[in-house]
């Protein structure tokens, strides 16, 4: 175990909560982990063991890292179980009134230099912050999904943070053997602020006949050496998600590039969310792109 | 095979190891002297970097070479491949060239951002003009577009795509749309980058690794504009804002001000990432 190990508060269960808790437990952190909910905590131990039982059996893992990591899990539905913590990363349900709260409930249970970080992905850190009485200590953390595999985490300066935070955060970041990168507080930070846009040019482009669904993912993919294809892409995200992401960017940068083009509306009213509804801009039974326009490419 | 190039662009010089590196003879239309020396020696170490890059065999590179000439070649070519700037005025004149010496072959410009129907508009058989569109630079990015113009006849797309497959590129249709796919959709984003970066929203350091590490792109958006160049890009954005009206693609205040400062990139030595150390970044 690491010598500097800390003890690490994560709030909430979900697909983050998850993937953080992985990557706190991996660096010889100690984590108490807090749901409203004993069956989101149980599901989430569980996600976790699967986890560690496959790098494990991918031979990337000892076996007793990974027994050693899930005998320091903690869980807890109460939140004054956070009050032996060295940092605590809220991960819970993307509502700036309702983190801002938690932070307000943390001042009275934490100690004084115990570091808030937010994982945010399109909330802004300064908002949420201004929820502490110590705002100086909150700090915003996006991991990207999925966190334990993605290298990547945004370290967002809130207008309020002070240096000290702002250092001790990189300095944890580190022992999680992250690479940070900091951005100011601004919205869709830089990882989002550059997709989201670019993935609805690629469908307005798409509705105005300029492509097909296989030509554009042609040069997405291909031309621009993107990982895969931007519609691709859109369908393991999810129509629907990636809907409530543009409408919150387009909301705080009120530029059109950022609105979700009419096209997703209608894929969202149809069903048409993606792999996990079998269809989104491709069908996944019979691996062939939806809905693509015959607009042929000549004499246009 | 056999083409014609016109221009001495760097695009044009890609197209020339290229096309070399695949066996295909490439003439330059141009008076022998220093320009075409210059061009000559470009073609030649791009060449050299197809062999750094092991995508050629070094053993052909001597061969490759010698296929690349400049001035009168002697036989038809299959086609005018014409490699100027990106402005409406070069590219005409090009046209005119290739009408002079080969009036009855394609003519197929390189252009990615301007209209091939517009071009086509002053060329005597508007019918032999036609686009191949290289989205990255020529010699290494797997994928060309094909651009029909409304005017341009069948024979004429088919000896386009002829040309891209000796070439080894993987075709992708598009409409005669200002920007095609790859330059509409990489523009803007290209664009908002930089201007966040002037904003201050980070380093263009940690910009480039937040693209490179959250998104998977094999370069962040500022090392992308140092390998195009700065002037090419900047050259892009006045093209397809004055056929769009979008601010999205104007050209952003801080790329305009480095290129007025001679910081193109790569071929300067000095650009948002390349020739620029840590300290000055922060």
């Amino acid at each position: 175990m690491a010598t500097d190990s800390r003890t690490v508060g994560v709030l909430g269960a979900g697909t983050m909560g998850i993937g953080i808790a992985i990557v706190v437990l991996r660096a010889g952190h100690a984590l108490v982990w807090r749901d409203l909910s004993n069956d989101q905590l149980e599901q989430g131990v569980d996600a976790v063991r699967a986890f560690l039982d496959r790098s494990v059996s991918l031979g990337k893992l000892p076996e007793e890292a990974a027994s050693a990591a899930l005998s320091r899990i903690e869980t807890t539905t109460d939140l004054e179980a956070l009050g032996s913590c060295d940092v605590v990363i809220e991960a819970i349900f993307e509502d700036t009134a309702l983190k801002a709260k938690t932070f307000g409930e943390l001042d009275d249970i934490c100690r004084e230099d115990t570091l808030f970080h937010t994982n945010t992905s399109t909330l802004s850190a300064t908002a949420i912050a201004a929820g502490s009485r110590l705002p100086g200590r909150v700090v915003g953390t996006h991991y990207c999904n999925p966190a334990p595999l993605m290298k990547l985490v945004e370290v967002v300066r809130a207008r309020q943070t002070s240096d000290d935070a702002y250092h001790r955060t990189l300095e944890f970041i580190d022992s999680l053997k992250k690479v940070s990168v900091t951005t100011a507080d601004a919205p869709g930070f830089i990882v989002n602020r550059f997709l989201v846009p670019f993935e609805n040019d690629c469908i307005r482009a798409l509705a105005a006949g300029l492509g097909t669904i296989e030509s554009i993912d042609a040069i997405t993919a291909k031309a621009l050496g993107n990982p895969m294809g931007t519609f691709r892409l859109l369908d393991i995200v999810g129509l629907d998600i990636h809907k409530a992401v543009s409408m919150s960017l387009y909301e705080q940068l009120r530029d059109p590039r950022f609105a979700p083009p009419p096209l997703v509306d209608q894929m969202i009213a149809a069903g048409d969310l993606g792999r996990k509804t079998g269809r989104g801009f491709y069908e996944y039974e019979r691996e062939r792109a939806f809905g693509s326009g015959t607009a042929s490419a000549v004499g246009r | 095979m056999n083409i014609l190039l016109i221009g001495e662009t760097r695009r044009a010089a890609e197209i020339a190891a290229l096309a070399a590196a695949s066996g295909v003879r490439v003439t330059l239309a141009a008076e022998e002297g220093n320009a075409s020396d210059e061009f000559q020696a470009r073609a030649h170490g791009t060449l050299a970097a197809l062999v750094a890059a092991e995508l050629f065999r070094d053993n052909d590179l001597d061969d490759a070479k010698a296929l690349i000439q400049v001035g009168s070649g002697t036989t038809e070519p299959a086609a005018v491949v014409e490699a100027c700037p990106e402005n409406l005025a070069q590219k005409l004149e090009a046209l005119r060239t290739a009408e002079a010496r080969n009036p009855r072959v394609p003519f197929v410009t390189t252009t990615s951002v301007l209209s091939v129907g517009e071009i086509a508009a002053s060329a005597a058989s508007p019918g032999l003009v036609v686009g191949l569109s290289f989205p990255g630079a020529a010699h290494t990015n797997p994928v060309v577009e094909r651009v029909a113009g409304r005017q341009t006849d069948p024979r004429s797309l088919s000896a386009a795509s002829d040309l891209a497959k000796v070439l080894g590129k993987e075709v992708v249709d598009v409409i005669d749309r200002p920007g095609f796919l790859a330059q509409r959709l990489l523009v803007p984003y290209l664009n908002d980058v930089v201007t966040c970066l002037d904003e201050g929203l980070a380093t263009p350091e940690d910009l480039d690794v937040a693209l490179e590490l959250g998104l998977g792109y094999p370069n962040g958006a500022l090392m992308v504009l140092d390998e195009i160049g700065l002037d090419v890009h900047l050259e892009r954005c006045d093209a397809l804002y004055a056929q769009l009206g979008d601010a999205h693609f104007a050209a952003p205040a801080l790329l305009r001000r480095m290129v007025d400062a001679g910081e193109l990139g790569a071929v300067s030595g000095r650009g948002f990432r390349i020739g620029v150390n840590k300290e000055e970044q922060a």
